[in-house]
């Protein structure tokens, strides 16, 4: 079969060939011209030239001739264009099922590749992202730290090696992210603000579109550099892209900031998926992040760092350049925190990693990578399933179609020709697939960014398709077109014209090896199908393990909220009070048990760890990590974690009086084994702080930053002894509907100080479902996915066993005449169903075990190899196997046997 | 019809074909056998008395035009009397009922702008 040439190549090559040809027949004229005015009486030399003046201009004339030819090309597919939507509105069934199943597949991988693209693949909008680098390092840490400390440095670290630099980077830039309250001669809003050192923009390569960026002039004198940078995003968004906004005063945390410019557009900050609003200068921190300043503490780890790599200069080169810089740090480190020796010596060991940054960092990416890639493949199976549907349903189209090419071919049409009008035709579905599904991945885009718990996302995802995803969308319509459309196309085209036009009957004859094709075609639906099914089950059961954990928090009839008053100027004093009052008001809610807070909210992702040391604990190899969060007075009896030993915080544990801890039942088992923990003394920090908390009750496990988090010791302290109190998270025990309590609970604390905001009002379990939003999601997808999967292997089924049947009709009958009953002939069509689906199980079985392979890591508490879920996708396939092939099955057996054999 | 670029009356006496007009006198000329592209240029001169001069520009785009629409076919052949391959063109059945088509809306033409030019002669 030259089913190479048969389009494009064939096309081509008559032209090329048309042309010479055409070469050739004006050299020939010119010949004859010449002669015959060589015979006229000119010389050779007269005749050539009188020639070549008669004729004109020879490229002008193949220049017309090949515009024609291509005007004409243009013309005929134009002509089957119009012919294959004609013959599309004639069968619309045919026309809805395939542009439907082929929209579901593009719009589907439409969507994931472009959250994908978005989130992953692109590179920051700023100058050669390539040379951009991320620092973090790895080994012991000295001190207290947040999630993702290894990507984290103290100021002073920073300074240390911001100013040895060896010159191997062009800048080395910190920064650090936070929500503030943000007032510009309106009500306060949330913003998110980006601290940054003054060579940030510089680094980054990053101009203003007004105004200017910040500078190293705006990094100098700490609390006086009051000046904002906002975003170009942020200033159309809440700006209203107002051109006077320069030296415009707003407010941050209640402090006045002078706006100096906008950064230019595009750029959102470091972080992709976390855009920023405004930018201020690190010498403001006291501003943006009130409770704590840690710009002088060495063990305070918190800054991100990134830097531009010189030109040159390799990464690795850079790493091994930088160790001075960073030995420094580390021995700096150490003389200002006192650690003894043994830690020293492991400390120095600490290395400076230098990774990749162009794309920014954020942990949302880390997070997300994975998961997207597993989405991916299933929507590309998802797609392959739709093609493979498309594929036998043109099939199925063109053997009705037989009889009409039969006619076009002896009446002279070519096959090129027939071939071209098909393809078309499946062109035609697959732009009309391709056009709906970008429209459908519009939607499907938005729900799912909007699924996503987290804020702006909706301003950092855009669900409106750009260049990049409308052409990656046009791309796989036309591979699909023609990759499946050019089998059946071939293969209609090659009728055995005698033995069609033949058959008077009208019926359609199938030859045997198109029967082989779709029974292959069917074979492979079942088996992706079943793949799907395997993962969707997987998820699911993965899902319901996940959701069937004990959080240690009875979290029904629970609703959560965040002030933060040190954001609006309060004291210390002033807070605490605050904080006093708004449970005593929310407890008195009619209807509410009990109120309480945390400063950490309950599993919401955000934790703290100390370094602990324990009374009478003398094990200096082994890791002494708590985590930490501290309370008011009556949380765990309002969270509902019961209390094994000892008492709660009373409202007697303020600053001053002397200073108590709970732990959790781990941490007792961990340091105390089988004695009795209360009254014994611990303190944060390593071998020499003071031993200055004293235990005083024990609490059951309970899940604190999410679902999945192993046990691990935990320590709780009154939130009215912290010098510093910043946001709280308040939880409300209540009977009432969520929704009424919390306006209830609004109408409190608006009476209590009304200038506070309340944020984040949800119910627990809403916050519980935010946790576990990505096995959800999946879940939710993997079904989805799974179901439209099998329900097209059932269209296939249904279609290829329909076929099976008419084409059998005759032997059918003649087998009833010879005394078959109806069962038999019942088995008989079920029997090669039946068939399909176990081949179809025996490849996919393996498959889809292979494939749980790859997603075992997004699995709670299970492997991939999960026999009842590979037993339950099994049983799935088999019943709508058996389902898709009852109708024609029953059709068989109605065969008159009469009938069918008179058909002859 | 198409109309020439050149709004300004031309010196030369010799009138300027119409595309249509091209494409009739081709199939007519074709009507009496096959002929290569010189032949047909000749002919058409020849039978004119010189006032039809072909432009080789027009004609082979014209051929092509025509091969392309069914009404004429082409083959390279040895010419009868020298030794040399042309491409020859002969009409097709479609192409003497187009030809024939040609004819009837050319003399309507014809007599209707006679009428409009010299209306005397008439009568």
């Amino acid at each position: 079969m030259h089913w190479r040439r048969i389009f494009f190549w064939k096309q081509k090559e008559d032209w090329s060939h048309r042309e010479s040809d055409f070469q050739h027949e004006l050299l020939v004229h010119l010949k004859e011209e010449e002669e015959e005015q060589h015979d006229a009486g000119l010389s050779a030399e007269e005749a050539r030239y009188a020639a070549l003046r008669a004729f004109g201009n020879q490229a002008r004339i193949t220049e017309e001739i090949r515009a024609m030819s291509i005007s004409i090309w243009m013309e005929q597919l134009a002509k089957n264009f119009r012919y294959a939507v004609r013959a599309l509105r004639k069968q619309p069934g045919f026309a809805a099922i395939a542009v439907i199943s082929l929209a579901l597949g593009i719009g589907a991988n439409t969507s994931i590749f472009s959250i994908t693209d978005q989130m992953l693949l692109r590179s920051l909008p700023v100058k050669d992202p390539n040379r951009l680098v991320l620092l973090s390092w790895n080994g012991q840490f000295i001190g207290g730290s947040s999630r993702g400390y290894r990507q984290s440095f103290s100021y002073p670290m920073y300074v240390d090696l911001r100013d040895n630099n060896p010159g191997v980077f062009t800048g080395i830039a910190g920064r650090w992210q936070e929500i503030v309250d943000l007032a510009d001669h309106g009500p306060v809003e949330r913003a998110t603000a980006e601290l940054v050192s003054g060579n940030y923009f510089d680094t980054l390569g990053v101009g203003a579109a007004l105004g200017r960026t910040l500078t190293m002039e705006d990094d100098k004198v700490k609390d006086a550099e009051p000046y904002a940078v906002v975003s170009y995003e942020y200033w159309q968004r809440r700006m209203g892209g107002d051109p006077s906004v320069l030296n415009r005063v707003i407010d941050i945390n209640g402090h006045p900031m002078t706006i100096v410019g906008v950064v230019q557009h595009g750029f959102e900050g470091f972080e992709a998926m976390h855009p920023t609003d405004v930018f201020v200068s690190l010498m403001m921190k006291n501003t943006v992040t009130p409770t704590w300043d840690d710009m002088a503490r060495r063990n305070s780890i918190w800054l991100k760092l990134f830097a531009r790599l010189s030109p040159g200069v390799s990464g690795a080169a850079a790493k091994s350049a930088m160790s001075v810089a960073y030995q420094t740090g580390l021995r700096n480190d150490l003389a200002a925190v006192s650690r003894n020796e043994q830690f020293g010596e492991r400390y120095l060991k600490n290395k400076l990693i230098v990774g990749d940054a162009s794309k920014g960092i954020g942990n949302l990416q880390t997070f997300f990578s994975k998961p997207l890639y597993v989405l991916l493949g299933m929507v590309g199976t998802l797609l392959l399933i739709a093609c493979v549907n498309l594929a036998s349903l043109l099939l199925s189209r063109s053997a009705a179609r037989q009889k009409e090419i039969a006619i076009r071919l002896s009446l002279g049409a070519s096959r090129k020709s027939l071939v071209a009008l098909i393809l078309t035709e499946s062109l035609v579905i697959a732009l009309a697939g391709g056009a709906v599904g970008v429209l459908l991945s519009i939607w499907v885009t938005s729900s799912l960014v909007r699924f996503l718990p987290y804020d702006n996302i909706d301003v950092a995802i855009h669900a409106v398709p750009d260049w990049r995803i409308l052409g990656f969308a046009a791309g796989l319509s036309l591979f699909t077109a023609i990759l499946f459309g050019l089998l059946p196309a071939l293969r209609a085209s090659r009728p055995d014209l005698a033995r069609t036009l033949k058959d008077e009957s009208g019926s359609v004859s199938v030859g045997r090896g198109q029967m082989r094709v779709r029974r292959l075609l069917v074979a492979a639906q079942v088996m992706l199908s079943l793949v799907l099914l395997m993962g969707a089950g997987l998820f699911a059961r993965s899902l319901y393990k996940l959701m069937s954990i004990d959080t240690g928090i009875a979290s029904s009839q629970l609703v959560q909220f965040t002030v933060d008053p040190s954001l609006h100027k309060f004291t210390p004093e002033r807070s605490r009070q605050y904080f006093l009052d708004l449970q005593t008001a929310l407890g008195r809610m009619p209807g509410a048990d009990s109120a309480s807070a945390s400063s950490f909210p309950l599993l919401a992702n955000d934790a703290w760890e100390n370094t602990v040391r324990v009374e009478g604990f003398e094990h200096p190899d082994q890791n002494s990590q708590a985590g930490w969060n501290e309370m008011l007075p009556g949380f765990f009896s309002t969270a509902g974690v019961p209390l094994l030993m000892g008492r709660e915080f009373t409202p007697a544990d303020v600053a001053g009086a002397p200073k108590v801890v709970i732990v959790n039942e781990t941490f007792a088992k961990h340091y105390f084994a089988n004695d009795n923990p209360v009254g014994h003394r611990v303190g944060f920090g390593g071998s020499t702080v003071p031993l200055d908390m004293q235990i005083v009750g024990v609490v059951k496990d309970l899940k604190t930053t999410d679902l999945k988090e192993e046990p691990k010791p935990y320590t709780f302290t009154p939130a009215l002894q912290n010098a510093q109190p910043s946001a709280m998270t308040f939880y409300v025990r209540s009977r009432q509907n969520p929704r009424i309590l919390g306006q209830a609970a609004r109408q409190a604390a608006g009476q209590v100080d009304a200038t506070i905001p309340l944020y984040e009002m949800k119910s627990v379990e809403a916050q519980i479902n935010e946790t576990h939003f990505m096995d959800r999601l999946f879940a939710f997808l993997s079904a989805a996915f799974a179901s439209l999967a099998t329900l097209m292997a059932c269209i296939g089924l249904y279609g290829v066993t329909a076929m099976a049947v008419s084409r059998r009709t005759q032997e059918f009958g003649v087998r009833m005449a010879l005394g078959a009953t109806r069962a038999n002939i019942f088995r008989l069509v079920l029997g090669e169903v039946v068939l399909l689906t176990l081949a179809g199980i025996a490849v996919g079985v393996p498959a889809g075990l292979a494939s749980a392979k790859l997603v075992a890591s997004l699995l709670y508490g299970m492997s991939g190899r999960n026999f009842a879920v590979t037993m339950a996708a099994v049983a799935v396939i088999v019943v709508v196997s058996l389902l898709a092939a009852y109708l024609p099955a029953r059709r068989a057996t109605r065969i008159d046997p009469i009938q069918a054999l008179r058909y002859e | 019809m198409t109309l020439d670029k050149a709004s300004h009356p031309r010196r030369d006496s010799r009138p300027e074909l119409l595309q249509g007009t091209l494409d009739m006198l081709i199939l007519r000329t074709l009507l009496a056998g096959a002929a290569h592209g010189h032949q047909i240029a000749k002919h058409i001169q020849r039978t004119t008395e010189d006032v039809l001069l072909v432009e080789h520009g027009s004609l082979y785009p014209a051929l092509h035009r025509l091969e392309r629409k069914g009404w004429i076919v082409s083959k390279w052949e040895k010419s009868k009397d020298k030794n040399r391959e042309f491409k020859f063109y002969r009409l097709t059945r479609t192409g003497k009922a187009q030809l024939n088509v040609e004819q009837s809306k050319w003399k309507q033409l014809s007599r209707a702008i006679a009428r409009v030019i010299s209306p005397a002669e008439e009568n």
